[in-house]
């Protein structure tokens, strides 16, 4: 395994973890779902750490070469998980402008009380 | 909608090239690095820099909504009607062979123009209407 | 040409695609209905003839599996579909609960959504329903991550329509995006790290090449990904936190559908890695510790779903919960590693989509005729609505398992198999639902039969077509309660396959 290899794994980590905390730890919606999308390109990165290989190129045939190049497979299976990641991102972000809309704030814990007025308001009626 | 008369300028001289630029992503994806997603992306980018210089309702008069989402349906169904071919004529979904029996190489080729193209229509378009919901045309 | 029985495996998948597709072209006014419907009904047919079809072959080689090879391309490079008795059935279930809530919905979603959006629900439905299909039918596993990315994406989307009725629509549906998207990232993780561990992405391959490999913290560390991700999929308790808000404030038939496959759907993917991609002989998965870890978060989830069922203000709520129960249910007979056991667990996740698909149909039936499932408004309505309060103390007798229902057939295989591995306590906590489940039962007879009728005002007469679904599904869980013998033989069958057990 190349230095370039336990650095990523390394920094793959240290990127969903951010990621992680900031998708817990934060009351604005918009920053949990970057907190999510920085969570998810950690696990970018670790697909894409797997495929490299010590003195790999770029995976492009060519005619007439005949080098070493990096698995591409992660790749491609990446390319449909940033996809996936981007449509995430954007359904959040039109639920996120609903929310807006109805309630007025994107706070987590406002959104809560909120909501629980409105229970407390329902159950006196 | 910018009022800066050299961006607008400048944007407005970028954005053929730009499309261009998507086109010839989107034809090469077939035997080099690009294709659909990348052509897609750059396309719809092209777009929203318009609307950014020039406003949404010019942006909307020179790609129509229903356009957007017709294409958004018309992508999925040239891939899917390029697998669906290979079933109707015995093959397996998604195979190739069928659309040039004689050379195969050539048949792959085909195929996966045509899939790409079916990708950038659609990730062109599904960009475009995510930006348009998100920039506030609220619900 | 005659249809090459071969080309079925794809069609599952490849015919509510090109419906959800051309929802929004063709969908306006009453087409979109049309188009799910014709759809739904179509992948049903071709999904039961598939089950027919394995399951006759079945008789002749056990063990018997369809494979498609997508392009052409043969396995283990290429993406194959793969389908065995589990699959098949579980598909039929799912596009056969996907045909029925749509006969249901008609009126309800013309009720409940905004004429605009309505062909983007169709072609959010059918999308959703195509998601949920692939992951059953799929012989591969980065397949089953993008497949189920597609049937959450579009759920969010679904159940945030409901934002018409209540507003907090919106804020259940970004939690399940929140939990789902972390628990789909889990289960990204888990295929990276097998595949980093394997080399090759098809699960048949994937077990094959682990088989041959000393279990390693790389496999471990994987499991425990795909564990927890699986388990926020299928709402096992303590993960299940998403769950009552997304289904008490989806649109009806959403919920309806949500409840009746989407968790089961998660069910099977627990089933389908842990059997047939983890189990190495020599390394059970289910032995020792995590039986214990998993079997006690059945328990809880056994115990506090039901409990949380009976202090619910609304009958949607109390059915949420009771779905956290259910769930527990299912998981604890796969869990124990026995046939019997893993028997009743297949034979719930079919009767549990039947009765509490109808359950949730009622439910939508209530808010379609008063706006509303409060219990308080739902004081006599034995009297106000007959035909719909039996129909819902019929699922919920059910629910508990009272003989002559078909709840009664799966626990009893669940007890059956709890009892003869070896674990008593879990099968008293099976027992204990029961009762716990007659609590929140009873809650919903007292309010409709023995209290004074509300006035809240009934809109809207009981349509046909909304009832017709609510007595098939419900007469179907009575049916095979009283004639359980074709279903047990092939839930029996496909719990075989799964394990790897001849007969």
């Amino acid at each position: 395994m190349s230095l370039f290899a336990t650095f990523n794994s390394i920094a793959f980590v240290v990127i969903m973890m951010i990621g992680l905390y900031t998708l817990i730890a934060r009351q604005n919606l918009v920053k949990k779902t970057l907190g999510l999308g920085l969570f998810q390109t950690g696990i970018f990165l670790m697909y894409i750490t797997l495929g490299v290989r010590d003195g790999g190129s770029a995976p492009i045939l060519q005619e007439g070469t005949d080098l070493a190049y990096s698995n591409p497979l992660p790749h491609v299976l990446i390319l449909t998980a940033i996809v996936v990641s981007l449509s995430t991102m954007a359904v959040a972000l039109a639920l996120i402008i609903g929310v807006r809309e109805e309630y007025g704030t994107i706070e987590a814990d406002e959104i809560a009380t909120i909501d629980r007025a409105e229970a407390k308001e329902d159950h006196e009626a | 909608m910018s009022d800066s008369v050299v961006l607008r300028t400048i944007g407005g001289m970028l954005f053929p090239y730009i499309l261009v630029y998507g086109l010839y992503v989107q034809m090469h994806g077939e035997i080099g690095p690009g294709g659909g997603f990348q052509a897609g992306v750059l396309v719809a980018a092209a777009f929203i820099l318009h609307a950014l210089l020039f406003g949404k309702e010019l942006t909307d008069r020179l790609l129509p909504t229903w356009l957007v989402d017709l294409a958004m349906s018309l992508g999925v169904l040239l891939y899917i009607g390029v697998g669906i071919l290979g079933l109707v004529k015995g093959r397996y979904f998604l195979d190739y062979s069928v659309l040039d029996p004689t050379h195969p190489a050539h048949a792959e080729a085909l195929g996966m123009t045509l899939v790409e193209a079916g990708v950038g229509l659609t990730v062109a378009s599904v960009i475009l209407t995510m930006v348009r919901k998100v920039n506030g045309e609220s619900s | 040409m005659k249809p090459d029985p071969s080309m079925l495996p794809v069609l599952i998948v490849l015919l509510p695609l090109v419906g959800g597709v051309l929802a929004p072209i063709l969908g306006r006014g009453i087409f979109g209905w049309l188009l799910a419907l014709i759809t739904t009904g179509l992948t049903t047919f071709v999904c039961a003839s598939q089950l027919l079809l394995i399951q006759a072959q079945n008789a002749l080689t056990p063990g018997f599996s369809v494979s498609y090879p997508l392009g052409g391309w043969p396995a283990p490079h290429g993406i194959e579909l793969k389908i065995d008795l589990l699959s098949a059935l579980l598909a039929t279930l799912v596009s056969g609960m996907g045909f029925m809530v749509t006969l249901f919905s008609r009126q309800g979603v013309d009720d409940e959504i905004p004429s605009d959006r309505r062909r983007f629900f169709w072609s959010l439905w059918l999308l959703a329903i195509t998601g949920l299909l692939g992951i059953l039918i799929t012989g591969d596993a980065f397949n089953v991550y993008v497949l189920l990315e597609i049937s959450s994406l579009t759920i969010y989307g679904l159940i945030a329509m409901g934002r018409q009725r209540t507003k907090q629509a919106l804020t259940a549906a970004l939690n399940y995006l929140v939990l789902g998207s972390v628990g789909a990232s889990f289960i990204l993780i888990a295929i990276g790290l097998l595949y980093a561990k394997t080399g090759t992405l098809n699960m048949a391959d994937i077990h094959a090449k682990l088989l041959l490999a000393p279990v390693d913290a790389t496999v471990l560390t994987a499991r425990a990904f795909l564990l927890a991700g699986v388990g926020l999929k299928m709402a096992l308790f303590p993960l299940h936190l998403w769950m009552p808000a997304a289904y008490s404030t989806a649109p009806s038939a959403v919920a309806a559908l949500l409840a009746a496959t989407a968790t089961k759907v998660g069910i099977y993917m627990g089933m389908r890695f842990i059997f047939s991609v983890f189990a190495v002989p020599g390394d059970e998965m289910l032995s020792g510790g995590n039986v214990l870890i998993i079997g006690s978060c059945c328990g809880a989830a056994i115990f506090f779903g039901s409990l949380g069922a009976a202090r619910q203000p609304s009958l949607s709520l109390l059915l949420a919960y009771s779905s956290v129960a259910q769930i527990g249910y299912i998981v604890v007979g796969m869990t124990v590693g026995h046939i019997d056991a893993m028997t009743g667990s297949i034979l719930h996740m079919v009767f549990h989509a039947l009765m509490k698909g109808g359950l949730f149909l009622c439910a939508g039936i209530l808010i379609y005729r008063l706006g509303t499932t409060r219990l308080e408004d739902l004081a006599g309505l034995g009297q106000r609505m007959p035909w719909v309060s039996a129909a819902i103390v019929v699922g919920g007798l059910g629910m508990i398992g009272i003989p002559g229902t078909a709840g009664f057939v799966s626990k009893f295989y669940l007890l059956k198999g709890l009892i003869l591995s070896g674990h008593p306590v879990l099968a008293g906590m099976v027992l204990l639902g029961s009762v716990l489940a007659a609590i929140y039962v009873w809650r919903f007879v007292e309010v409709a039969y023995l209290r004074p009728a509300s006035d809240t005002p009934l809109r809207n007469g009981l349509p046909f077509e909304k009832f017709l679904p609510v007595l098939i599904l419900l007469g179907a869980s009575i049916l095979l309660g009283i004639q359980p013998g074709v279903v047990v033989d092939l839930a029996r069958d496909a719990a075989q396959q799964l394990m790897g057990v001849t007969p």
